[in-house]
């Protein structure tokens, strides 16, 4: 009986293509793309008559993605009903056969896929039409521009090999790849939550060792990041909004009264993010996803860091929201913050960023800039396919 | 001000009425001879349960709570005899002796990374032994014009009720005024979200212990001047009955949630609870049956937000 349900458990991770997750693994020691894997496959094992998937493959990479909706397809071929939850428009478009959208808890429209267009579809998502998804790409830095981030032949434990690059104030860069091959441990390693990390890492030319999250945001320093999990790693959901902000922009200093400085430079944030609260003493949990990303922006702008480190911001947010972060983070590169972005929605990086690095196997697989970056290029490099492995190339 | 919070508003209005009840039903009425009396036992539960509740504040738990305060009230009951400034010394080295006890065990829950469940236990055993062979029966003697001070009444009110108040207004201040109050609320309620905002987890934790043994030296300190001695074997029922307190208060044992006066309230329910009891005229075996009904019903109706959740996947999570 029980080896039975092993082999069922075995059969489904296999089909959606998990079969390097390993059964007798916990749970917490997946990455979150895996975890989507295995709540996928415990959805197949229950051969239903109605699959719900919400958000459900959010954390994945494009060919996870690919294997999951190979899988559904066969599903609903089978007779299954799909319900499919997606801010990410190719997705649906790829997959669905109706769609209907929603805006701020009520129905809009439903109507069969390919009647209406991109540019209409998300006019109809965010209830006015958006010029744009992505702004202009911000000036890039001039070529002798110093570096702020550097980093040299970093590498940790088996996740991490030779991984180096450079950032210029003012520069988006992009950290792409298949999900969890190292692109997050990058910027873990130089926020300082990893330890024995060997290589260098370099601010503004000088070498930051003993690094740690409360050095990192220091003044000197002057790093932010912005976790991949706003729920466990980003915010305290207990504490309201000003309580949030509060306890980043402390360091060391004696009440938790901020200063009239600070509170300026929040309400000028909050106000560029147009974010939609109530009090500031509202609790952060009562915030939608895409509230709670803002804030989580906040917290950190506002401490003026020189360099923005982000892992996958607008991953489930909606499409207006992703659009104001998307401008967001093009006013902070062109006001000369450097800016390090990893995500696993290849638009994203293709449309926002400079140059982008694409991670294979916990090595830079493929620098990608200017002409070179493209969406096939990023893939095909993500997939380990590129055949000249020029890791640490410097554009 | 901030919406009530109905965990701190149920266990006060419980409180209240109970507390006329209480005066209701005493012999004697309501005098400040009979507050003195309800207000002298409180102040040492009320401490014991901050000693208690800082470290919940944390996600942790502390088992110690009751041999602290039977270690430092053992302390007490020898360096409190004397007289003029050798008592200044004799508070201090009480003091001290909870914020040593306190900091011992922040740093083997924090450096020595074991569960505080398991820490506070063993060290709580190594309090209660050396509070043992200090003074294997109860005994020693404090300053009787030091303990007439703090154990009657300024005027019509008693000094203890004093200290409770003291205790709220402090003790919440801390947690609403400070860095580390609104850091330990973070570690408490997201401790990743805490650790990446720069917060040392450790340094939160080891403040929090060394508060908590602060206050059962407290607790300690004013036993000695209740009973005039020095007893190692109050410990046990402290350590209880500091947990029951700050639950009555509304505090979460998950970590993160909880206000001061809260605390406070949870306090002195507990104790007035066991005081109507004493008076009702119920039969002494009947007592705990009672007594334990009248909690669960207020931990129950502190609880009773709860039915307007309509999110199921939150229903557990207050």
């Amino acid at each position: 009986m029980q080896r039975a349900a092993y082999a069922q458990a075995r059969a489904c991770l296999d089909r959606i293509g998990a079969d390097h997750i390993a059964l007798d693994r916990t749970v917490s020691e997946l990455t979150l793309a895996e975890r989507q894997l295995v709540e996928i496959a415990k959805a197949l094992y229950q051969k239903p008559r109605l699959l719900i998937l919400d958000e459900a493959t959010s954390a994945l990479g494009a060919d996870a993605v690919e294997r999951v909706f190979a899988v559904i397809r066969q599903l609903r071929g089978e007779g299954c009903g799909i319900l499919f939850i997606s801010h990410r428009f190719h997705e649906v478009h790829a997959l669905a056969d109706v769609i209907s959208v929603f805006r701020n808890g009520a129905h809009v429209r439903t109507f069969p896929a390919g009647t209406i267009d991109h540019a209409d579809m998300v006019s109809l998502m965010i209830g006015q039409s958006l010029e744009r998804l992505f702004p202009p790409r911000p000036p890039l830095p001039a070529y002798d521009t110093p570096p702020l981030l550097s980093l040299s032949q970093v590498g940790w434990e088996n996740e991490l090999h030779n991984v180096s690059f450079d950032v210029r104030p003012g520069e988006i860069f992009g950290l792409g790849g298949l999900d969890g091959q190292g692109q997050q441990r990058v910027l873990e390693a130089v926020f300082g939550l990893l330890s024995r990390v060997s290589g260098e890492v370099r601010i503004n030319g000088q070498t930051y060792s003993g690094r740690n999250p409360a050095r990192s945001k220091s003044r000197k320093i002057g790093l932010a990041f912005i976790p991949e999990d706003r729920k466990t790693e980003g915010l305290i959901p207990g504490l309201s909004i000003s309580e949030n902000l509060a306890l980043a922009a402390l360091g060391g200093r004696l009440g938790p009264e901020l200063d009239p400085g600070d509170r300026a430079r929040i309400a000028a944030i909050l106000d560029r993010l147009e974010l939609a609260f109530g009090k500031m003493e509202d609790a952060v949990a009562t915030l939608s996803g895409g509230n709670q990303q803002k804030v989580l922006l906040a917290k950190w702008l506002v401490l003026s860091p020189r360099c923005l480190l982000l892992l996958d911001p607008t991953r489930g947010i909606d499409v207006k929201t992703k659009a104001q972060i998307y401008t967001l983070l093009a006013q902070l590169a062109a006001e000369g913050m450097a800016i390090v972005l990893q995500s696993t929605d290849y638009e994203e990086l293709v449309h926002l960023c400079h140059r982008v690095a694409v991670f294979y196997q916990g090595r830079i697989a493929r620098q990608l800039s200017g002409d070179t970056l493209q969406p096939e290029m990023l893939i095909s490099a993500a997939m380990g396919l590129a055949s000249d492995h020029t890791a640490g190339e410097v554009a | 001000m901030k919406r009530i919070d109905l965990r701190v508003l149920i266990p006060a209005v419980a409180l209240a009425i109970l507390l006329v009840v209480y005066f209701a039903s005493h012999p004697r009425g309501f005098s400040t001879r009979v507050l003195t009396i309800w207000s002298n036992q409180s102040v040492l539960l009320v401490f014991a349960a901050f000693a208690q509740f800082f470290v919940v504040m944390v996600r942790g738990i502390d088992l110690s709570v009751g041999a602290m305060v039977a270690l430092s009230n053992v302390v007490a009951s020898y360096v409190l005899a004397g007289e003029g400034v050798s008592l200044v010394f004799g508070t201090f080295a009480v003091l001290a002796t909870g914020l040593a006890c306190g900091l011992i065990n922040g740093l083997v829950v924090t450096l020595g990374r074991i569960p505080p469940i398991i820490a506070t236990l063993a060290t709580g055993a190594v309090f209660s032994g050396v509070a043992l062979a200090l003074r294997p029966t109860p005994g020693g003697a404090v300053n009787e014009g030091l303990s007439d001070a703090l154990s009657y009444a300024v005027g019509p009110v008693p000094t203890s009720l004093i200290l409770i108040l003291l205790a709220g207004v402090v003790f919440s201040m801390i947690m609403r005024r400070t860095v580390f109050g609104l850091e330990a609320q973070g570690v408490g309620s997201s401790e990743h979200s805490a650790a990446l905002t720069g917060i040392s987890l450790i340094r939160v934790r080891i403040i929090a212990h060394g508060l908590g043994g602060l206050c059962a030296a407290l607790c300690g300190y004013y036993l000695a001047m209740v009973t005039l001695t020095g007893d190692a074997g109050v410990g046990p029922t402290y350590t209880l009955n500091s947990i029951a307190a700050i639950v009555l208060g509304g505090v979460s044992l998950a970590g993160g949630v909880g206000k001061a006066w809260g605390v406070v309230i949870g306090a002195l329910l507990l104790k007035t609870v066991a005081a109507v009891m004493f008076f009702s005229g119920l039969p002494p075996l009947t007592q705990p049956f009672f007594e334990g009904f009248v909690l669960a019903a207020a931990v129950v109706l502190g609880s009773l937000g709860l039915v307007r959740v309509r999110n199921r996947l939150k229903l557990f999570s207050q």
